[in-house]
């Protein structure tokens, strides 16, 4: 028996696809390079563009089948089947529609009459070969050079005589001019016309079949009819003509229902509806109806679902639906290839599945009803594949009775069958490839949970095929996805089956995985299997093997293994082996942990503790002989682990808290401890096999994070009862530097004065329980303070008072050690250069020795302090040039005498000193007199109150004259008042005075006070500075209050560099201040008649007005004692 | 009428699964989850337009030889999965409709109930007897 005959499948010359067969004459394609070219042209690289013909190449010699004798009459012909086996194979490969007989012969041709009569007699051998069969001959002359129209007159008589020679119709000769560029084009052309004399002859082949119909009668005849649909379907499909082949295979299939079937004729009938069927399907696909096809299909399959046949071949039944299924799956996807397209819910994934399942069923009742198969007793089967009809009984050929000839033959041919179902198919190698078409088809439709249901299918034929390991690979896959969709009923389907196949390929880890999570109460289990896998995985931690999965499904086959089985569980634990690590992140077991830190922040001198919560979802106490929490930092791996088995007892339905702790070390301080695993040992201290359960973080990732029964919404928390579900657990904590015991006291005035420095004291004062050593002191400006604030604060200690280069920071100030209880105090001072509100950072470091245990350490301390201090401005200056008058003046002339006034108001919050103030002049300035002295040295002032400096200045001759010029500055020394620190220096601008230059100066020498009718001197003294002589107009004029005695008008010429006096005495006539005489002056300049008149600066530099007092009285003394004061008063 | 009745969360999670008494249980859960593949299908490519007033009812999923699978989705992402036998031809388009509505307003009293955790497996009496009622068919 062929290997690749399948019984319910369509024979291959069905699925070939049918096009009109070309036999090819003449070409001798192994010497003849011209003829292998042509023969390429046609007969390779056929895209589906091109029109759908087989060429085959002939031998002369070659024979048709034989023809059968023609029938004259049907009237007493019984046909033996439906269809005939060979007669598809017989049109697809051997009978050509059209033999084309090649010729090298151009019209031109020397021997022209010769190779005519040559040809001529090929021809008419080829035609006694072929004619019986009605196949049509062709004419094709290969010419070297091409004849161009009218140039060759002879060319049309020549093919006229050649025609006759060889007895072709006219339209049947061909020219094919050989040249390499166009070849194609005119094999092309050619083509299209061979394809229709090609046509024609399936044509007329139809018609021949079609007037045998009018012989047939119904009663014996009805499976001609169904057969002469078919073949005429068969033509309409080699003629390209597809519409018209539906219509007779639809006709086909319909005359096929109308037979009478019985279990002795249903194989038959139902595998030619499967050749129909097929056929009409593929066609719709091809015609672009694939409702159609799936219409057809769907009816196809609804007819004969219920026709199931003799039971004891039932399993044929689910055979051929499969195949069914299967073939209607390759059509689809087939179409789908060629740009169909499909839907999610429309594909041929569908049918793959369908077909899966059949063929599952199909082993299952193959099983059922071929139990009771011995062995082979006949020879029955012999020549299956190669029946005269298709689905016909190999034990009685030919025979297409509605009842079994033989009842005991017949019994023994069910035997054989059945004997070839159990024995001779490999039901897997069917059944496997079909879901994994299926599953290649839905993951392409995106429907993944299909495909995963297809996937645990798959695994359990590969299960039952005994390839484990394949289905534990895809079981692996799936349950993760059933997992975190928490569709327990389904994972427990899975994991069962995953179970028995960790069992059977003596996989440790994936035993124990598995049986972990079937312990949990996720899993839809029965109490009993949880126990029994409970009483398993205690047998491989004692290191027996465990018992075999007993389950109903298991067939006899896979029990076969059970004894290879338990010996590799044997060796396997026998030997001494590594603990396994079962990974725990990824499953929903019955153990569940969460290790969590008690703090979020610990202080390195503090203990820090790790609670690590077990909670068993198993119905009885489990055991682990250690827990253990690994953490990123190394170091405290070793400490966090607990080993003692008495306290890792677990309750059942309980969570069980494993308290661990450790030391953080000095140099973590800063660091973050993070739990990244814990660990746990399953089984008591007898354990032989080490199993190791693997949580990853805190033991919430992965699956966990999915599954656990935590609410979406913290509200709901107080309805969860279990608080193990709703605790978030720490996953880190951080280490702080220890807390340090230091009393740390700043004394200063958080209201500061610009420019001052203020004073901060910084009290220590060692409260710890050993000795401090290494204190360091930093203080500076705040770092989120801005940037501007930087270059207006300077900080520094005592020493650093008269540096000129002073930071903001002060750092590292070494402050020595401290014993017990011990203080020191240290004084910042810091100097505000604006008015604003700056934050100081304190920063205090040390060490102090500890004892942890019995070992001590240098444990660093920091200890912080922030200050804030508001400066404001204490006094602010303003400065006037007065004249000697008191009077403001802008405006002085060389050698004029006036007053520098700084004012100075206070805004301190404090009383402050003025230690003593200076002028720093310029050049053309100096003070009037040698003794100078400050007027406010050692003045006090407090909020509101001013003080007035006074200055007594002149500029000298060689000032530039007429334009603004500064003074100079004003230094003031201040402190605060009662403060032990240096005075502060400030400065102000001056303000800018124009200096004028007149030339000419005048002084006034007076009494301070005259009185009435008592005479009173007045001198003025013209003092010229400029190198030429002066000439100048003196008036005097008169006043109302004097009497005078002088010049009332006078010309005066002072030469350069001389004094001249002008004399008055004056008699006072009114008592009271009096305004005096007014002298004006004007000199001459370099322009005569325009006097310059010195009126402007002699009202600024006299006195305008003078005291005159009444004459005294003998008895009053005391108005002459006012008097005098006055007088004084008036000088100073 | 119904052979399967489901209710699967937000995140496709099943909350509550119904079997008719009789039936192959873990075949009709494989049913009802492959369900969800067309569902989501449905939804992701329907929901383009926002404020667009989608139907719930998402009809026929698919149909296999033996049941056919219907589905139907709220606004909150809970999916209802009814599967009935693909022979009972007497049940039209609207009547599962309704089965859905009143499945729908069932949902809605559990979610109300204050003691109930959205997301979590339903058990409620009440939720089983309207079940059992809306299988019934009265």
């Amino acid at each position: 028996m062929a290997l690749e005959f399948d019984p319910y499948g369509l024979p291959s010359e069905v699925t070939t696809p049918p096009c009109a067969l070309v036999g090819m004459m003449g070409l001798d394609i192994n010497t003849k390079a011209t003829h292998k070219a042509v023969w390429e042209a046609f007969a390779l690289n056929r895209r589906p563009d091109r029109i759908p013909l087989h060429f085959s190449l002939l031998t002369p010699d070659f024979q048709l089948p034989n023809m059968k004798q023609k029938r004259q009459s049907y009237e007493w012909y019984i046909p033996k089947g439906i269809l005939k086996t060979n007669w598809i194979s017989k049109y697809l490969k051997h009978i050509p529609a059209l033999v084309v007989m090649f010729y090298d012969l151009d019209w031109n041709d020397n021997n022209w009459m010769e190779k005519k009569n040559d040809l001529a007699a090929k021809v008419q051998t080829l035609k006694s070969v072929v004619g019986c069969r009605n196949s049509r001959v062709a004419l094709v002359l290969i010419q070297s050079g091409i004849s161009v129209p009218g140039e060759d007159t002879g060319a049309a008589e020549k093919a006229a005589t050649l025609c006759t020679a060889c007895d072709v119709p006219a339209k049947h000769l061909f020219v094919l001019p050989h040249s390499d560029a166009h070849l194609i084009g005119y094999t092309v052309r050619l083509e299209n016309a061979l394809s229709e004399i090609a046509w024609s002859f399936y044509q007329g082949e139809a018609k021949g079949v079609q007037g045998h119909r009018d012989f047939l009668n119904k009663t014996n005849h009805t499976l001609l009819f169904v057969r002469h649909q078919f073949k005429l379907g068969f033509f309409n499909e080699l003629r390209n003509d597809a519409q018209t082949a539906i219509k007779h295979y639809a006709q086909c299939y319909r005359q096929l229902l109308e037979l009478r079937s019985t279990d002795t004729n249903l194989h038959e009938i139902r595998i030619v509806a499967s050749i129909v069927n097929y056929k009409i399907c593929r066609l719709d696909f091809t015609l672009n109806l694939p409702r159609d096809a799936i219409a057809q299909f769907r009816r196809h399959i609804d007819l004969f679902r219920q026709r199931t046949g003799p039971k004891e071949l039932i399993f044929e039944h689910y055979a051929w639906l499969s195949k069914q299924y299967q073939i209607f799956g390759d059509v689809f996807e087939e179409a789908v290839r060629v740009g169909l397209p499909a839907v999610q819910t429309q594909h041929p994934g569908f049918y793959y599945q369908q077909a899966a399942q059949y063929a599952v069923l199909r082993r299952k009742t193959a099983l059922q009803v071929c139990k009771d198969v011995s062995g082979p007793v006949s020879d029955l089967l012999e020549g299956w594949d190669k029946l005269e009809f298709y689905g016909q009984r190999p034990w009685r050929p030919g025979k297409h009775s509605l009842e079994p000839p033989e009842q005991h033959r017949e019994a023994e041919g069910i035997k054989e069958v059945q004997y070839h179902e159990l024995r001779e198919v490999n039901h897997s190698n069917t059944i496997i490839p079909l879901f994994s078409s299926a599953i290649s088809q839905f993951k392409k439709y995106r429907c993944p949970r299909i495909k995963r249901h297809l996937m645990v299918q798959m695994a359990e034929e590969y299960h039952q095929a005994q390839d484990s390991t394949k289905a534990l690979t895809l079981l692996s896959h799936v349950m993760w996805d059933y997992r975190s969709e928490k569709w327990w009923k389904l994972l427990s389907s899975a994991s069962t089956l995953a179970l028995q196949c960790a069992y059977n390929t003596a996989s440790l880890m994936e035993y124990c995985s598995v049986a972990l999570e079937m312990m949990g109460k996720k899993l839809d289990v029965t109490q009993q299997h949880k126990l029994t896998v409970h009483a398993n995985l205690t047998k491989i931690l004692k290191g027996e093997p465990p018992e075999p999965e007993s389950n109903n499904t298991t067939t006899t086959t896979a029990n076969r293994g059970v004894d290879e089985v338990r010996e590799a569980w044997m060796s396997l634990l026998g030997s001494h082996m590594s603990p396994i690590t079962v990974d725990m992140t990824t499953l929903v077991p019955c153990l569940e942990v969460r290790a969590s830190f008690t703090q979020h922040r610990v202080h390195v001198d503090q203990r820090v503790n790790v609670v690590v919560k077990i909670r068993n979802s198993f119905v009885s106490t489990l055991y682990l002989s250690s827990v253990s929490v690994t953490t990123n930092i190394h170091s405290y791996n070793d400490k966090l682990i607990e080993t003692d088995s008495d306290k890792l007892i677990l309750p059942p339905n309980q969570t069980t808290d494993i308290h661990l702790s450790f030391l953080p070390l000095v140099e973590d301080v800063g660091k973050k401890v993070k739990v990244t695993e814990v660990r746990a040992q399953l089984g008591g201290s007898d354990s032989v096999v080490g199993v190791v359960l693997q949580w990853a973080g805190v033991g919430n990732e992965g699956v966990t994070a999915h599954t656990a029964d935590t609410p979406a919404f913290l509200e709901f928390s107080v309805l969860c009862q279990d608080a193990y579900d709703t605790t978030v657990p720490i996953p880190e904590t951080e280490i702080l530097p220890r807390q340090p015991q230091l009393s740390i006291e700043c004394e200063y005035d958080s209201t500061s004065l610009v420019w001052e420095w203020l004073p901060i004291t910084v009290n220590i004062t060692n409260t710890e329980e050993s000795p401090i050593a290494d204190i360091s002191l930093n203080l500076g400006l705040d770092s989120s303070s801005p940037s501007s604030l930087e270059h207006t604060t300077q900080v520094c200690t005592s020493s650093g008072l008269q540096s000129d280069k002073l930071g903001s920071q002060v750092c590292g100030f070494r402050c020595g050690d401290l014993r017990m209880a011990e203080k020191s105090s240290v004084t910042f001072y810091v100097k505000s250069l604006t008015a604003s509100e700056r934050t100081l950072h304190l920063k205090v470091e040390y060490s102090v020795s500890l004892s942890l245990g019995v070992s001590s350490v240098q444990c660093p301390c920091v200890s912080e302090k922030t200050l804030h201090i508001q400066a404001r401005i204490p006094f602010q200056v303003s400065v006037e040039t007065q004249s000697l008058k008191f009077e403001k003046v802008g405006r002085v002339s060389g050698g004029e005498k006036f007053v520098v006034v700084p004012k100075i108001k206070c805004t301190s919050h404090v009383p402050i000193t003025l230690t003593h103030s200076s002028l720093a002049l310029v050049n053309e300035a100096q003070v009037v007199g040698s003794d100078v002295k400050s007027q406010v040295s050692g003045t006090e002032l407090s909020e509101g109150e001013v003080g007035v400096d006074c200055f007594c200045v002149a500029f000298t001759h060689s000032a530039t004259s007429n334009s603004p010029l500064s003074l100079g500055q004003y230094f003031l020394y201040w402190k605060r008042s009662g403060s032990e620190c240096v005075a502060v220096r400030m400065s102000v601008g001056l303000p800018s005075v124009v200096v004028e230059h007149w030339g000419v100066c005048v002084e006034c020498e007076a009494a301070p006070q005259g009185t009435v009718r008592t005479p009173l001197p007045l001198t003025y003294i013209i003092t010229n500075h400029s190198t030429t002589t002066a000439e100048l107009a003196l008036t005097m004029q008169v006043s109302d209050a004097f009497m005078f005695a002088g010049h009332k008008e006078v010309r005066v010429r002072v030469l350069s560099g001389c004094k001249e006096r002008v004399c008055y005495t004056l008699y006072p006539l009114l008592a009271g201040n009096v305004r005096l005489p007014r002298l004006s002056l004007s000199m001459d300049s370099q322009s005569p008649g325009h006097p310059t008149s010195l009126d402007p600066l002699l009202a600024r530099i006299l006195p305008s007005h003078v005291y005159i007092m009444p004459q005294a009285k003998e008895s009053d003394t005391m108005v002459s004692t006012v008097t005098n004061q006055l007088s004084t008063l008036l000088v100073s | 009428m119904a052979v399967c009745v489901s209710v699967i969360g937000k995140e496709n999670s099943p909350l509550y699964v119904w079997v008719g008494s009789g039936r192959e249980e873990l075949h009709l859960h494989y049913l009802a989850h492959t369900g969800l593949d067309v569902i989501q299908e449905k939804i992701t490519s329907v929901t383009k337009t926002p404020g667009d007033t989608r139907d719930l009812y998402l009809g026929l999923l698919y149909a296999t030889e033996e049941y056919k699978v219907f589905g139907y989705t709220t606004n909150t992402r809970i999916k209802f999965v009814i599967i009935t036998d693909a022979a009972n031809t007497t049940l039209r388009d609207n009547e599962i409709r309704m089965m859905f509505r009143r499945l729908h307003s069932l949902y809605t009293n559990v979610v109300c109930n204050p003691f109930y955790i959205p997301g979590h497996q339903i058990s409620s009496r009440e939720f089983d007897k309207g079940v059992a009622a809306l299988v019934a068919g009265n």
